[in-house]
């Protein structure tokens, strides 16, 4: 699975069973050598810095916050993630081998 | 070949704000060209489309963005079978209506199929 590129988009709040699944997800994707894209937005702002995540990102998983979702909600921009807008989902989306969101 | 996104939008946009965010994501993301998107409203997801959306939670997302993709040609569509369709008096953006068939068949045919 070297060199390969997954995509996640996590929209759900840190308290959903959702959020949690998009991390082992891409815990078990990290650990058999894949590229890892993690972009959270709309409520999964509140999660970034959920200490799994920031484990993973401290392997190599790529974190991605939406820059306008912590605007609207008033979250501090901070170094938990890359803050960004909607550009990089649609890079995730076209240059990833896969992607899935969890909503 | 550029991927082909499916946005199905379902959740009630009375009580979500849900909706607003997939369309913001689809009003983000259509511009750069890099990807192929499609809505679809389904269920009361279709209240969106009328202009008293503007009251639901994050409504003046539907009056800005959905014009906009309609001018990156993407008119959203909507499942007819959805019972609020006939709630729809003053639509905000002129929308195609498909059946559940041709739903299943295009999401079958997309490369992802997100639901909001």
């Amino acid at each position: 699975m070297d060199g390969k590129k997954l995509g996640i988009l996590i929209s759900t709040s840190p308290e959903n069973a959702k959020f949690k699944h998009g991390i082992r997800l891409a815990r078990a994707a990290i650990e058999r050598g894949v590229l890892v894209y993690l972009y959270c937005i709309d409520e999964a702002i509140h999660g970034i810095g959920d200490p799994e995540l920031q484990r993973l990102k401290g392997e190599g998983l790529k974190l991605f916050a939406c820059a306008y979702a912590a605007e609207k909600r008033r979250f501090p921009v901070s170094d938990l993630a890359a803050f960004s807008g909607l550009t990089i989902v649609s890079d995730i989306i076209a240059s990833t081998d896969k992607f899935v969101a969890f909503n | 070949m550029k991927r082909q996104v499916l946005l199905i939008i379902s959740s009630d946009p009375r009580t979500s704000a849900r909706p607003a965010e997939a369309v913001r994501i689809a009003a983000g993301v259509v511009p750069w060209l890099e990807v192929r998107m499609q809505i679809c409203f389904c269920n009361e997801a279709v209240l969106a489309l009328d202009e008293l959306s503007a009251d639901f939670p994050d409504g003046d997302v539907f009056e800005q963005h959905l014009p906009r993709l309609v001018e990156h040609e993407l008119a959203p569509w909507v499942e007819r079978t959805s019972a609020s369709l006939k709630h729809i008096k003053n639509p905000l953006v002129s929308f195609k209506e498909v059946s559940t068939d041709q739903l299943a068949q295009f999401a079958a045919g997309c490369d992802y199929v997100l639901n909001f």
